[in-house]
């Protein structure tokens, strides 16, 4: 049998918990015939238990918050080979990454298991990422919308230079989603390199939301995160990486419930893609981990 | 992520100032707004004994980890790299471990220094720069931070920049670069970002063009003429004899010499283009850089002008940006000689660890110390 460790890393509400949720359901229901699959039940399973039944019910699933971190044991078999691998996935609170970023220190518990991992599972969600908005391009945008309205008088209120007085400091919360991500990365990979990371898969969430604009997964981040994307590939001779469009949950809640829950086999709510078609099952939730377990090697 | 150095998170002093207006004390907050304190001179960190924690406290802290972490009452924390504004001690770590380019960007206030910056950050948000990825930088924040004036987050209605908060003569941003192929190993820059009152110093006196010690290992210099003022019959004479100024000080302190690249910076030349018919000058600019051309030619590595503008008015594209930044990876004198299979030049050792005696020791002709 072989141990690896993976982490996963995220900002808060990027799916981590419902790709915890979804992924137990797949291991232990055998839904999906080239996942992996769990071997024994294993301890200490209530906290997987608890997200798989709130992913079933299409119930909003608790974001786990900073102190409650889960580190997670699977015993998964892969259907293929029939190798045995234990699989530690530590559920890391988004805030921990957050702190990381603004505070510039991270709990001990993370950098503890950082240090025994291999891989990284990075999750961005398309609704949540913080792009950069130029006060110019706004305006621009802004004198757009006036024309199509047919308004050309300008604005009441204040002359420019007294609105520039009122502006806010720079406060780290206000930095792009992908500065924040790379440096949480940087974290990781920094010099003396007590880590030993070496394969990223990075998880588009909520993919079903994106699909239809965009190519591929990899096209998606190098269009949304072009920073973040210029530096895995700058990176990629230390640290390989490969981008997957996961749907956990399978639509939205509150709005696609009934197509959700009326799937007979509900592992076939998910959605996994990468950028050549047909390379894994479309269910197969554990393929990012299993790309990461294989190449890893 | 740095050595795991364990602290307790609850700790929320923030020390003292040598200041007495500065109200750090109280509400952490620099006097003169810097975001990183330990880049001010007059800052004094708090100590262990402020904090009432003593050796044998921490040892036992340190004991009841395991304890503390599962209750959740005292999660420990590891302090992680600042990420901050480096300085030329800061800096050894990058230049010393892998070839570095160094940029100067020397001008007065407003010239566009700091804008310069950000510029680069930005176009990254976009897009490869002149063919080169972004790689990593260990300036994160303080980059963002240059850029926040253009954003909305800052609920202004113009964009601005930041003007330059530390008073170091060595204040500097790194960002590491790869070209697009990847065929290269990455490349790693150190940007200045000095404020305009000390090159307006340099001007006049040699001992004050001399305080800008990072000048001497510059593989660039950049030095930039506002061109708001170049616009501006008023303004522009004094401007580019400024620029003019600069140069001529730095070589006559021997700050820079033939090693150096120089670049001259027409920059803001949307605002030149407006005025330029009537106050002709375009006509101006030639003159002026024949003057420098004359002057200074055969003193530096190379001598160039650019005329750039890289943040501009609504509807009109930047310019000038990227054949710069591309000089700056690709050019230097160290490369030059490389190219041209010279024997390599010995490594000079300034530092008094052992570890780097042993290496003038055993390999003299690779290694040798620093005069004293």
């Amino acid at each position: 049998m072989t141990y690896r460790k993976q982490l996963m890393i995220g900002m808060h509400d990027t799916g981590k918990s419902t790709f915890i949720g979804a992924l137990y359901h797949v291991v232990e229901s055998g839904q999906v015939e080239d996942s992996l699959q769990l071997v024994d039940l294993g301890d200490n399973r209530a906290y997987l238990v608890e997200k798989r039944d709130e992913w079933l019910g299409c119930r909003e699933i608790d974001r786990t918050k900073l102190g409650e971190e889960q580190v997670l044991t699977l015993k998964l078999r892969d259907t293929h080979t029939g190798q045995i691998t234990e699989l530690v996935l530590p559920d890391v609170s988004g805030e921990t990454f957050r702190d990381q970023w603004e505070e510039r220190r991270s709990t001990k518990v993370f950098d503890d298991l950082a240090r025994q991992a291999d891989a990284v599972l990075l999750f961005i969600h398309p609704d949540t990422v913080k792009e950069p908005v130029r006060i110019n391009q706004n305006k621009e945008v802004a004198a757009i919308l006036e024309e199509d309205d047919g308004n050309t008088a300008q604005p009441d209120g204040p002359s420019p230079e007294a609105q520039n007085i009122a502006q806010v400091k720079w406060h780290p919360k206000f930095a792009p989603t992908q500065v924040q991500l790379i440096e949480v990365l940087q974290f990781l990979l920094r010099e003396p390199h007590v880590y030993s990371l070496s394969r990223i898969a990075v998880i588009v969430s909520a993919w079903d939301l994106v699909k239809d604009d965009y190519d591929s997964p990899t096209a998606w981040l190098s269009k949304r995160l072009p920073m973040l994307y210029q530096f895995l590939k700058a990176n990629s001779d230390r640290i390989s990486f490969k981008v997957f469009g996961v749907s956990a949950q399978g639509g939205q809640l509150g709005k696609d419930d009934a197509k959700m829950l009326g799937k007979i086999r509900q592992a076939e709510r998910i959605e996994v893609v990468t950028d050549r078609d047909g390379e894994y099952s479309k269910h197969d939730i554990t393929a990012p981990i299993k790309w990461l377990m294989t190449t890893a090697e | 992520m740095s050595d795991a150095t364990v602290t307790k998170s609850s700790a929320s002093k923030f020390g003292s100032c040598k200041e007495q207006a500065c109200t750090v004390a109280t509400d952490g907050e620099c006097y003169e707004g810097l975001s990183h304190l330990s880049a001010c001179p007059n800052y004094i960190p708090v100590s262990d004994e402020d904090l009432g924690v003593d050796e044998d406290f921490e040892e036992a802290d340190n004991e009841d980890a395991g304890e503390s972490d599962a209750t959740g009452s005292f999660p420990l924390s590891v302090d992680l790299y600042r990420g901050g504004e480096l300085d030329y001690t800061t800096s050894l770590r990058i230049t010393l471990s892998a070839l570095t380019r160094v940029v100067v960007l020397a001008g007065p206030n407003d010239s566009g220094k700091t804008t310069l910056l950000a510029s680069i950050f930005e176009h990254f948000f976009r897009e490869p720069l002149a063919g080169y990825l972004f790689a990593g930088s260990e300036s994160l924040p303080p980059f963002d931070e240059r850029c926040h004036l253009s954003r909305t987050d800052s609920l202004r209605q113009t964009e601005d920049t930041e003007r330059t908060k530390s008073f170091s003569e060595q204040t500097m941003l790194h960002l590491c670069v790869r070209d697009e192929a990847l065929r290269e190993r990455a490349r790693h820059l150190l940007l200045s970002d000095i404020r305009g009152e000390l090159f307006k110093a340099a001007i006049t006196s040699k001992v004050e063009a001399q305080r800008i010690k990072i000048l001497k290992r510059a593989d660039h210099l950049s030095v930039l003429v506002d061109g708001a003022q170049l616009a501006d019959l008023s303004n522009r004479n004094q401007a580019a004899t400024a620029a003019k100024m600069t140069l001529r000080s730095f070589i006559e302190a021997e700050m820079i010499g033939t090693r150096t690249y120089v670049d001259v910076l027409f920059t803001k030349d949307d605002l030149i283009q407006i005025t330029d018919r009537e106050n002709k000058t375009t006509d101006f600019l030639k003159v002026t850089e024949d003057e420098i051309m004359r002057k200074h030619e055969h003193q530096v590595k190379r001598l160039r002008f650019h005329r750039i503008a890289v943040r501009v008015a609504e509807g009109v594209r930047s310019y000038g940006l990227p054949e710069l930044f591309r000089s700056w990876v690709e050019d230097s004198a160290y490369r030059f000689q490389a190219d041209e299979a010279s024997p390599e030049l010995p490594r000079i050792i300034t530092s008094p660890r052992e570890f780097d005696r042993f290496a003038i020791n055993r390999l003299p002709k690779r290694f040798v110390e620093k005069e004293r």
